[in-house]
């Protein structure tokens, strides 16, 4: 079948704006993990939307701000991650967990704010939810719960997975030449791997399409039908998030590391979670180990990736954990870059003319996931 | 001057030949014998290959080295080192040809300093380190334990560099300039900022890796 999205959908910058608009912001977003905001003062910053947001930890509670002063407009953290009070480093404004300005140095001596503007002085705050060790936020919209965007068994599945992740955990962000739809349509499709893996990841686990009658008749439907309403449209949504096991590993390697660590399961097999609209979560190591793949949206052609790998919990520290993290982070780096060349070079090709994607029946879920997208980009129903 | 007429260098790939052959000139008159230890899928090592020892170890004033690459942030390295001390080897450090090391600086075992490296003085070297061919190190330098310095490095005076770090090739770090534990610093240029604790700078990668957390 044809695909419904034309070219502009992946390079248009006006497409681009209206997304942001139409379905990231009104949607619950993945913005880090709870591991690296265990203490009081940790605090992430991320840019969501054009939007930078500190989460900070306020005494065990977690707080997602703009992360601008409200004095001259500089972002109050400028770390990606650290420990530091909310203090804003021009004018030494503090903030507490309302946002609110904790700390004004000689606010009566020379600022000389009036009762009712100092009473004014809050910070932009968003809505958070946390389910086991991911944070998520909601950056505008109607109220929704984040049981009406993500099915509730798929809840527990991200917390009982999440909850294994180990507090030591390795990052970084790569820049990708591409939209960020070309990731998750890459990440639904089971058929690349036999090519563009063969010589990695594919060697130990034989990724197979799953051709489930009855969920293409579904998607099939949904790709036909669209959705009528806000109801119907939720529902549909939540069907876009799954995970879990995933396929059995040909083989499973034994490394010293592994008698460190509480493995999550155990069966050897590959798990991997869709969350949509941008989180992927995944282990390739039967349970020892996960990757957390959060990919940011910059502009239509651009998406930044902040990888994170961890291992299971560990049942005691040990010396070489970082230097097991590292490795992680370059063995993954190969089957990544994999990928990356694909859609990078799809996303060159990409211009006004470009004929629309073909899709076969094995690509229904991306085929019901586009109809929904076109129908919540035209208006059909609103988030 | 070398105490043993036998020396074992365990190891693998070009560095166990090149540790052989810079032994060989160190000690012209002693039997250098070389044991390739090799990994399986899980990294584990063969230890079987140092079966070759038999009767001509420690107890036959044979010492040892451990020459391999800094697998795994020298963890490997370290493992075989450790291995060899729990069968009572002494393992001396070596010191190629031509390397100016200062009087007063000492170097702990399994360290290795290679050909032309220098060495100033009031440094402390950590056991386990590698300092590649020409690498020079400024007075007051500081090396942890298992680092490992790719030839040609240069470190400023003061500087410090922690244990299991790396430094790679075409790096130079400004005088008093520290790079914390578990660290890679492999993006060639002059340093002039502390680079914290298990951070990665990868030419592979756009941003640093970093790890948090414990």
């Amino acid at each position: 079948m044809r695909s419904r999205l034309p070219a502009a959908a992946y390079t248009d910058e006006n497409w681009f704006a209206r997304e942001r608009e139409l379905l990231f912001k009104p949607l619950w977003q993945f913005v880090g993990l709870r591991t690296m905001l265990r203490k009081h003062n940790d605090f992430i910053t991320r840019r969501l939307c054009g939007m930078p947001l500190v989460v900070q930890n306020f005494n065990g509670e977690l707080r997602a701000f703009e992360n601008l002063c409200l004095h001259r407009q500089k972002p109050l953290q400028t770390a990606s991650h650290g420990n530091r009070p909310l203090v804003c480093g021009y004018h030494g404004w503090g903030y507490d967990v309302a946002g609110t300005p904790s700390n004004i140095p000689f606010e009566r001596e020379i600022y000389r704010f009036a009762v009712d503007e100092l009473q004014d002085l809050k910070l932009r705050m968003f809505p958070l939810e946390i389910v086991g060790n991911l944070v998520f936020v909601k950056l505008s919209g109607q109220d929704m719960a984040l049981s009406e965007q993500f099915d509730g068994a798929f809840l527990d599945s991200l917390a009982e997975v999440s909850n294994a992740f180990d507090d030591e955990t390795i990052l970084t962000t790569l820049k990708l030449e591409c939209n960020w739809k070309l990731i998750y349509e890459n990440l639904r499709d089971a058929h690349h791997p036999r090519y563009v893996h063969s010589q990695s990841i594919y060697k130990n686990v034989k990724f197979a399409v799953a051709m489930d009658e009855h969920a293409i008749a579904a998607s099939k439907n949904l790709a036909e039908s669209g959705c009528l309403d806000r109801d119907s449209a939720m529902r549909a949504l939540r069907s876009f998030s799954n995970g879990g096991l995933n396929e059995a590993m040909g083989s499973m390697p034994s490394y010293s590391w592994h008698r460190n660590v509480e493995r999550f399961g155990s069966l050897d097999w590959y798990y991997n979670w869709l969350t949509f609209p941008n989180l992927h979560l995944a282990s390739g190591s039967g349970g020892y180990s996960f990757i957390i793949e959060h990919h940011v949206p910059v502009s239509a052609g651009r998406t930044d990736l902040i990888v994170h790998y961890a291992t299971a919990r560990k049942r005691n520290r040990y010396a070489t954990s970082s230097a097991v993290l590292y490795e992680h982070m370059l063995g993954g780096m190969r089957v990544l870059r994999e990928d990356f060349r694909i859609m990078e070079e799809i996303q060159a090709g990409l211009h006004a003319e470009a004929p629309a994607a073909r899709l076969g029946d094995f690509e229904h879920a991306s085929a019901g996931i586009e109809r929904w997208y076109a129908d919540a980009m035209d208006g059909t129903f609103k988030l | 001057m070398e105490p043993s007429s036998y020396k074992w260098i365990v190891g693998s790939g070009p560095l166990l030949a090149a540790a052989a052959a810079a032994w060989g000139e160190r000690m012209p008159h002693a039997s250098i014998g070389t044991i390739e230890v090799s990994q399986d899928a899980g990294f584990a090592f063969d230890l079987g290959a140092l079966d070759r020892i038999n009767s001509l170890g420690p107890d036959a004033g044979a010492s040892a080295f451990v020459a391999i690459g800094s697998q795994f942030m020298n963890f490997r390295r370290f493992e075989l080192m450790a291995l060899l001390k729990e069968r009572g080897f002494k393992l001396p450090a070596l010191v190629c040809r031509g390397a100016l090391v200062a009087a007063d600086v000492s170097l702990p075992e399994n360290s290795w300093v290679g050909a032309g490296a220098i060495l100033g003085a009031g440094s402390r070297i950590g056991y386990n380190t590698f300092i590649g061919a020409g690498v020079i190190a400024g007075e007051a330098c500081v090396l942890g334990n298992s680092v490992w310095l790719e030839a040609g490095v240069q470190l400023g005076r003061g500087s410090k560099v922690g244990a299991n770090t790396i430094i790679g090739r075409g790096v130079i770090l400004e005088d008093g300039i520290e790079v914390g534990k578990g660290s890679v610093v492999d993006i060639p240029g002059r340093y002039a900022r502390e680079v914290p604790a298990r951070t990665f700078l990868n030419p592979d990668f756009d941003e640093p890796v970093v790890v948090v957390g414990a």
